[in-house]
């Protein structure tokens, strides 16, 4: 999904003259950074949203908040008040509480399970385009013959098997989503390949792991950081999904998914339990899709020249 | 295009036996190995049939054998749960999976690539921003969240269509009565595929036109509508159907999601179900029987490519 968003052809926001002007030879890779997030107004409320859900969360034990998971069955379903600031859920938990835990554990799922899908994808397209012949094509049969398979349903007979946890998550969600990484990294790798400083590299007699780590990585880091940040919001919502039926993070520990498991029975008398958990869901995503778009409005010299 | 062909046939085939020896090994990792494929409660008969089926006494390459050659002749085993053939229990449910995923795909497909054009040929006007905008959405709200709102909307409050199920209870088969049920859950399975091929034809669209067809096309003083409709439209098909063919996965995968939240009796809903009990030789055998459906239907892709590239009718 990712590698199709990423195509050199996606046009960007704002106007065409304004992208040419945009690769100027002369400023600080900051001011860019700046720059492309100011003509962005959603990367920047996408920043300013996951900062602040890290922020709570990382604060969480010391804001003298309810505890998440005290069921009180006297006080369920209760509305907002100075003690639950957004009220309480069917059991009486506090909800406000259970949405900065839920986001803790959202993000470290998505970050910990985009970083570890770019780690084996990139390797394997790194190893791919720089080895050529029968290796590459091996790969990338792997490759494809992966992507035109359900691989949720994978995820589902690892967790019918081993059961479910953040951990066996975050590795089956990596282990079936590298595929597009692979191909983003292993075109860049041969475009690069046959560089003149890759031939120099090589012809020093350097070992083959140091020219691809030092060599060819560089040149495909910037599609690497982007899909990284594309990635983070596809996993997010496969483990809001899972959690959402009860197979990913389980209850007691909250998460945005699991929050929502029984919000339906209860969406005529209390629908604002249906409603914050996916908002949250649907804001964190939406703020990593922008920072990711952003992103590649500055790191992908073809997608800024259109 | 013969060739063509069979080597598309001979690459599902393979991708088949590489999904069907993936299924053995996890089996063979997990806690109790091939054992989780039966349970005692199971009628000793069948225990006895599977048991020397995978011959659960042999070295590991004797038990892949038999487990290949098991899932060819369809063997799939007994659902631990509910003491069922296990292919019988996919089999009942392909029907309702097809109808959505179908439905929901064209869906997809009627809206988006319109919408993509319009919003290419307008690029930076201000329908091009709101459909931008809306597909943006689109990527990153949860389809069972949005399902849930939508039931909130039309089923519960305006009472305008049913909240779940394939039938009204008690009420004779009719399509009408299908169709008004399959309207939710078609659109909230179809968002995602639909954001994305919107962004994607639009993207295409726009590439297309700094093509040098278009060029000349225009040099030679051709109609703007014969430009758009006649020439880039044909180039823009190729890769739009590529797309289109890495859905059919995801599609899958989402309608395991949408016809549990919308009790859909479809193979989607059968996997969730077995893994929720941790029923091992159903869900292997729904993950099998929707990879063989999801690989047939690729194929069925493949071979359109031949009528809509020439070049590929002369291999």
């Amino acid at each position: 999904m990712s590698q199709l968003r990423s195509g050199p052809s996606v046009a960007p926001h704002g106007s065409a003259a304004a992208q040419v002007s945009e690769v100027p030879p002369k400023r600080s890779a900051w001011r860019n950074l700046i720059r492309a997030f100011k003509r962005n107004p959603l990367a920047i409320f996408g920043v300013c949203f996951v900062t602040l859900v890290a922020l709570l969360a990382i604060l969480e034990p010391y804001l003298g908040l309810p505890e998440a998971t005290k069921i009180n069955l006297l006080k369920t379903l209760a509305p907002p008040s100075s003690e639950h600031l957004l009220g309480t859920d069917e059991n009486g938990r506090d909800i406000f509480v259970r949405l900065i835990q839920g986001g803790r554990i959202s993000l470290l799922v998505g970050l910990v399970g985009a970083l570890l899908t770019v780690l084996i994808g990139a390797t394997i397209g790194l190893v791919a385009g720089f080895s050529g012949g029968a290796i590459d094509i091996l790969l990338m049969r792997i490759t494809d013959g992966m992507m035109a398979v359900p691989l949720f349903f994978l995820v589902l007979v690892i967790v019918a098997i081993f059961g479910s946890s953040g951990t066996i998550l975050v590795v089956t969600l990596a282990l079936t989503r590298w595929m597009s990484v692979a191909r983003l990294v292993r075109a860049e790798v041969l475009r690069s390949k046959h560089m003149d400083y890759v031939l120099a590299a090589s012809s020093l007699g350097l070992p083959s792991t140091r020219i691809m780590l030092r060599h060819l990585f560089p040149a495909a880091l910037p599609t690497t950081i982007v899909t990284t940040s594309l990635g983070v919001g596809e996993i997010m919502l496969v483990e809001a999904g899972l959690s959402f039926l009860g197979l990913g993070i389980l209850p007691p520990t909250p998460s945005w998914g699991n929050m929502l498991s029984n919000s339906q029975y209860y969406i005529w008398s209390a629908p604002h339990l249906a409603i914050y958990p996916g908002l949250m869901i649907l804001l964190a995503v939406l703020s990593f899709n922008a920072i990711g778009d952003a992103l590649r409005d500055l790191l992908d010299p073809r997608s800024g020249a259109k | 295009m013969l060739r063509y062909l069979t080597q598309r046939t001979l690459a599902s085939l393979a991708v088949l036996f590489v999904i069907v020896s993936c299924t053995f090994f996890l089996i063979k990792l997990a806690p109790g190995g091939l054992s989780i494929l039966t349970s005692p409660e199971m009628d000793p008969e069948v225990v006895a049939r599977i048991t020397a089926n995978l011959g659960l006494d042999q070295p590991a390459h004797v038990q892949y054998m038999r487990w290949l050659s098991s899932v060819v002749k369809g063997d799939l085993g007994q659902s631990l749960i509910y003491n069922r053939p296990v292919l019988t229990m996919v089999m009942e449910r392909l029907p309702a999976t097809l109808l959505l995923t179908g439905s929901a795909l064209l869906v997809a497909i009627i809206v988006s690539i319109p919408c993509g054009i319009l919003s290419a040929r307008h690029q930076h006007s201000w329908i091009d921003q709101a459909l931008s905008f809306i597909s943006f959405l689109g990527l990153a709200i949860p389809g069972f969240w949005l399902g849930i709102l939508l039931v909130l909307l039309f089923a519960v409050k305006l009472r305008w269509l049913p909240a779940a199920g394939m039938m009204t209870a008690g009420q004779e088969f009719s399509w009408i009565d299908r169709a008004r049920h399959l309207v939710i859950p078609t659109i909230v399975l179809a968002v995602p595929s639909m954001a994305e091929l919107m962004r994607f034809t639009r993207s295409t669209w726009i590439d297309l036109q700094h093509q040098d067809f278009v060029r000349v096309g225009r040099a030679k003083g051709l109609s703007e509508f014969a430009i758009q409709y006649r020439h880039i439209l044909k180039n823009a098909l190729i890769p739009i159907v590529t797309v289109i063919g890495l859905f059919l996965p995801r599609l899958a995968g989402g309608a395991a999601i949408i016809e549990t939240l919308f009790s859909w009796p479809g193979m989607g809903s059968l996997a969730i179900d077995a893994a929720t009990n941790r029923d091992a030789p159903l869900i292997l055998g729904v993950t099998i029987i929707v990879s063989i459906t999801v690989i047939l239907s690729n194929l069925l892709v493949d071979l359109t490519y031949p009528l809509l590239d020439p070049r590929l009718k002369r291999r």
